[in-house]
């Protein structure tokens, strides 16, 4: 079938239905014959078990059978009887009346050993007859007697209809011996209906049946009861395996089991066993149906369910199919349309599930876009054109746009100069302002450290001018009182005292010398020896000299004394404002060489000893006071730098470590050579014990605006202006602080001899 | 295709699992002349359950063991079978006095032994299936048959072992019963030659029936003799009870037998298809040449019949097969076989035959159905049977077979 010629509206429901009924039904195939299989198994064994049961309780009926005729046979009474050929006494008679009833026999017989009847007990016109006569030599009673006559055994005949007692017998019969003679046989006649009693069909259900069969001329007989036919007695059938199989197998002595045909027609599970005494056989059976019957409802039950659910799910299938084709198919009738170049067509609001809402959304909004796209490319094309025109104008206008941003660009670039330089300038400014608040502080200390020169200039200078006046006045007489060589002698003294050195001396030293001099003038009778030795020692004379000796040994020698004291004394002080003078001159010098600042100096030749000296000059006010200042200073070359620049370098940091210690402590300098990153160096460093730099912002002191002073005192460009010092003369600078103890700064200097 | 299919049938049997079932019988030595066509019949039946697919899934694996007809030594290589292997059953024996001898090893393990050959009764174990007959079912009624057919003067020649002790002593008892006379009864040790003497008293004694009831290595002397005394083949009738067909072939003078009487429970000549079937196949196997006798078909018949027990039991398990064995009925070669419902013996039919030129019997009696066993014959009782077995036990000094003449 194909079905590729249907719509899929129609293929979708068939397809689904075909798949669900094609597994339904496999399923309940596989589950039903798996069932019935378990159940004809159980049946099978049920019914075997039941004929096994059935055999036992015959064999059992047997044995005991077995045990009435050996008790018979060995009755002395019947030997004697069949010895002597003699009708039984009726004794014996009422005896086997009695035997009869309670074993429920029909007959028995007497017989001799040629087969002649004796005696039977319910057909007496039979005694005397010959079992080989006309109408016994074919029954059962001759047979059992040709039997155990033969094997002088008990012999058993098969149950067989018995013309004198028009019904289905067997004869049991037994030999009698009689001193170790056979004297006669005894035969039981044994009735059907000990089997056709009711049987227990227990497990067998409604149709199942138990029944005990024998053969008879090609024909099964049977003598049970029969549950299915219950209006024959006894039922004979032709015995043909077509007609009912286990008949004809167990009554040709075969036991076995299977779902066979029975004689009704009827598919039955069987088991039959044959019973060779009595040449029966017992069949044990149950309808096929009654036994999987409910095999048949699962059957009923499962097909109506199966229709049920296919119908149903037709229904659904249907359901689904709509749901899912119609979409399709207005969407198909959408793109047909649309690929037949409609896009302005209505759209379809497909109402059906989320995916084809999203779908048909997503469609419509493809189409739009298409439609737009289509209607953009139109009106794209035209501006093109337009746009196309207008290039060459907008390119024009563009160019001198272009011109003039470039100007602009231009005057822009000469604005961020000027800016440029005008932020230098601030940035000079600021490094000037830097540095004249550390100006104000050094002027503070050079007006201090002037102040002493310039005092001891005055104090000089009116010494001179007291001495002048009063001796001034006093030279003439001193030229009257005086011969030539008194003068010079005088003179010559006044020299003496100019070049000794006698101001170092202590007080102790000088009264040893007063008195040593005393004494030696005292050689010379002179009175006032204490008074001259004093004169002599302010005038730096502390031996007596011959030439010495005239000068005393004149009457004036004290006037002569005083007047060269005075005259040494002018000469002292003038002394005295000579070093004043050039101690300021010092210090003046010291500030004129820190306050120049020139940068376009080249780098000069330096004694870097020298350079930290001057800042020491001019820091040496505050060092005086309180702090122990220690040099440590190698020998070191001059090197080229700006020294300028340098002090400046100094300056702040002697001037932190000074502010740093609060101006009390120990002050460390120390210069030596040092090789750092295999360059030969310079290195200074500047210990303070002061307070510390804390570890946490040692890392920033070196930034600009960075200070720990407060507000106002300083600028905080300090340490950045040295480092930006140091780096001109690629020096490093390193720090090394602890709080509490004291900060080192290192500065490496490299060697540099020659300018590049 | 048919190679295709032989090899795949080849493969199914070479992956098959096995089980052990041991052939324990006298390969060499007096009996072997009885037994080895017997040991034939079995391995074809083990052949047959095979083909057929086997028992429960399993391919029977026949183990032979021969015990050289020395009945101690058959004791011992079955409990050394039994303590080595896991043997499902065994067949063998062909002697009584062999059976007495390993019964015990049987009842020890709970195994299972079928007996082929006919017995005396007097036993009843539950771990032998006696496929053989019992003396009710060749002995009574061949005497009652004789004595009416033959004559009523009988003389017995006999081997002496357990077997004919007893089965003599019952055929005595029938010829009693059935007013018959015995004129003597002789017995020849097993290997024993010396049979003229006895062929002579026979001759003189002229009885109309001889019962021969010797072993079949005995035979040849025994036949000879009775040739050359002119006994056989017209001056008595001879009733053969311990030979059969195959043994006959292979006497002297074979032709003096032509005109005896055998009873057994099966003869080659028996036209039932069941036996054309059987003749068919056996010489198929064995050839053309070959003869076919009652012991062998007892011996088939007591495996297929074993077979059938473990299959409708499911299990080899003896005692649950022995369950089965009751009541179960198979279409032999020999006609319907029963084992009866109460004992391991089988229902048999009975046949005389008269043997012609051709050497098989002409069936010209047979019993009306199968006879029910009867293990204990009626002319003694239970008890007294039981002391005749064991007094003969004893005066041979613990002996089933007599190995010595008695002075």
């Amino acid at each position: 079938m194909n079905l590729n010629k249907y719509s899929i509206k129609t293929q979708l429901p068939i397809l689904l239905l075909l798949i669900l009924s094609f597994s339904l039904i496999i399923t309940m195939l596989i589950f039903i014959n798996l069932v019935s299989n378990y159940f004809v198994k159980e049946t099978i064994t049920n019914i075997k078990s039941i004929s096994s049961r059935q055999f036992d309780e015959i064999n059992l009926f047997l044995n005991e059978r077995n045990g009435d005729i050996y008790t018979i046979s060995r009755n002395n009474s019947i030997e004697k009887s069949l010895a002597d050929q003699k009708i039984p006494e009726k004794e014996l008679i009422d005896y086997l009346e009695n035997y009869l009833l309670i074993y429920k026999y029909k007959n028995i017989y007497f017989l001799n050993p040629n087969g002649k009847i004796l005696f039977n007990l319910k057909h007496k016109n039979y005694n005397g007859k010959l079992l080989f006569s006309d109408e016994l030599k074919n029954s059962e009673l001759t047979k059992s007697f040709i039997e155990s006559n033969n094997t002088l055994e008990v012999a058993y005949s098969k149950f067989s209809y018995f013309s004198i007692d028009n019904s289905y017998y067997s004869f049991i019969c037994s030999p009698v011996f009689s001193k170790g003679k056979l004297v006669g046989l005894i035969t039981l006649q044994l009735s059907s209906d000990n089997f056709a009693s009711n049987q227990n069909y227990k497990g067998l259900g409604e149709t199942g049946e138990i029944l005990t069969l024998t053969k008879a001329d090609e024909s099964a007989v049977i003598l049970s009861h029969i549950r299915n036919d219950k209006e024959s007695k006894t039922k004979t059938i032709k015995l043909d395996e077509k007609i009912d199989y286990a008949f004809y197998e167990v009554l040709n002595g075969r036991n076995n089991f299977g779902e066979i045909l029975d004689y009704r027609n009827v598919k039955t599970f069987s088991s039959w066993k044959f019973i060779p005494e009595y040449n029966i056989g017992i069949v044990v059976k149950i309808d096929k149906s009654e036994a999987l019957g409910f095999i048949n409802k699962i059957y009923l039950i499962s097909t109506i369910l199966i229709l049920i659910i296919l119908g149903l799910s037709y229904l659904l299938i249907n359901f689904i199919s709509k749901k899912i084709t119609a979409p399709i198919i207005q969407f198909k009738e959408s793109v047909k349309m649309i690929s037949g170049g409609n896009l302005n067509l209505e759209t379809y609001k497909l109402e059906s599930n989320l995916e084809f809402t999203e779908l048909s959304s997503s469609f419509e909004e493809m189409k739009n876009n298409l439609n737009e796209t289509f209607k953009n490319i139109e009106k794209k094309n035209s501006e093109i054109e337009e746009l196309n025109l207008s290039l060459e104008i907008k390119v024009e206008a563009r160019t001198e746009e272009l011109q003039h941003s470039m100007e602009e660009l231009e005057a822009s670039n000469e604005e961020l100069e000027a800016s440029m330089i005008s932020l230098k300038n601030a940035q000079d400014q600021l490094v000037q302002t830097e540095k004249m608040a550390s100006l104000g502080n050094i002027i503070a200390g050079v007006a201090h450290e002037l102040n002493t020169p310039f005092g001891a200039i005055r104090s000089s200078s009116g010494n001179i001018k007291d001495f002048l006046s009063s001796s001034l006045k006093e030279l003439p007489d001193f030229f009257e009182k005086t011969t030539k060589e008194e003068q010079k002698l005088c003179f010559s003294l006044l020299e003496y005292s100019l070049t000794s050195k006698i101001e170092l001396v202590s007080e102790k030293e000088l009264r040893g010398m007063r008195k040593e001099l005393s004494k030696e003038l005292d050689e010379w009778n002179i009175e006032d020896s204490r008074e001259v030795a004093e004169l002599l020692l302010s005038l730096g004379i502390t031996k007596r000299t011959d030439n010495l000796k005239e000068i005393i040994l004149n009457s004036n020698y004290k006037f002569i004394l005083e007047t060269i004291y005075k005259l040494s004394e002018i000469n002292k002080n003038t002394n005295n404002i000579s070093t004043a003078v050039e101690k300021a001159s010092k210090i003046i010098f010291a500030l004129k060489s820190f306050s120049r600042f020139d940068h376009s100096g080249e780098k000069i030749k330096t004694d870097i000893i020298d350079n930290i000296e001057t800042v020491l000059v001019l820091y040496h006010n505050y060092i005086k006071h309180g702090i122990e200042l220690i040099r440590e200073f190698d020998i070191i070359p001059q090197i080229l730098v700006f020294p300028d620049e340098l002090n400046q370098v100094w300056t702040n940091l002697i001037h932190n470590a000074l502010q740093a210690m609060d101006y009390k402590g120990k002050l460390i300098i120390r210069i030596k050579n040092e090789n750092m990153e295999n360059k030969n160096c310079i290195l200074v460093e500047i210990e303070d014990s002061g307070k510390g730099i804390p570890e946490e912002i040692q890392n920033k002191i070196f930034e600009p605006f960075f200070t720990t002073k407060p507000q106002g005192e300083g600028s905080g460009l300090g340490l950045d202006i040295v480092s930006k010092i140091l780096r001109r003369h690629d020096a490093i600078i390193k720090l090394n602080s602890k709080v509490g103890v004291g900060t080192t700064f290192k500065i490496y200097l490299p060697i540099v001899e020659k300018s590049l | 295709m048919k190679i295709l299919f032989l090899s795949f049938f080849f493969l199914i049997n070479c992956f098959q699992k096995k089980i052990d079932f041991a052939i324990i019988h006298a390969l060499t030595g007096s009996y072997a002349i009885s037994v080895l066509p017997i040991v034939n019949a079995e391995l074809l039946a083990i052949d047959d359950i095979n083909k057929s697919g086997g028992i429960l899934g399993y391919k029977v694996n026949p183990i032979i063991i021969d015990g050289k007809s020395d009945w101690s030594l058959f004791k011992k290589e079955t409990e050394d079978l039994f303590q080595k292997k896991d043997i499902k059953a065994v067949i063998g024996c062909f002697a009584s006095a062999c059976r007495k001898e390993v019964l015990p090893i049987y009842e020890k393990y709970n195994k299972l032994l079928i007996y082929p050959a006919q017995y005396e009764g007097i036993e009843e174990s539950n771990n032998i299936l006696y496929s053989g007959s019992v003396p009710n079912q060749q002995l009574t009624p061949a005497i009652k048959w004789a004595n009416d057919n033959l004559g009523k003067t009988f003389f017995i020649v006999s081997s002496d072992s357990l077997y004919q002790r007893v089965s003599n002593e019952i055929i005595k008892n029938v010829i009693k019963v059935v007013d018959g006379k015995l004129l003597g009864e002789e017995y020849l040790l097993t290997d024993s030659t010396d049979t003229d003497k006895i062929a002579e008293k026979i001759f003189k004694l002229n009885p109309s029936v001889v019962i021969n009831n010797t072993i079949p290595i005995t035979n040849n002397a025994l036949i000879t003799s009775l040739t050359k005394y002119n006994v056989l083949p017209n001056k008595s009738k001879m009733l053969l009870f311990k030979i059969a067909e195959t043994e006959i072939v292979k006497l002297d003078k074979k032709e003096s037998l032509i005109g005896s009487f055998a009873v057994a429970n099966y003869f080659q000549s028996l036209e039932i298809k069941e036996n054309l079937e059987f003749i068919k196949k056996y010489k198929a196997k064995y050839g053309e040449q070959t003869t076919i006798s009652d012991p062998m078909i007892s011996a088939y018949s007591g495996i297929l019949l074993w077979a059938e027990a473990v299959k409708q039991a499911g299990t080899f398990d003896t005692d649950v097969v022995r369950k089965n064995l009751y009541g179960l009925s198979l279409s032999s070669p020999a006609g319907m076989y029963y084992i009866d419902a109460n004992s391991l013996n089988l229902w048999n039919e009975v046949y005389i035959g008269k043997l012609n030129k051709d050497l098989q019997f002409d069936i010209i009696w047979k019993s009306e159905k199968p006879v029910k066993p009867v293990s204990y014959p009626r002319f003694k009782s239970k008890k007294e049977w039981n002391d005749f077995s064991q007094n003969y036990f004893k005066e041979n000094g613990n002996f089933w077979t007599r190995k010595v003449q008695p002075k």
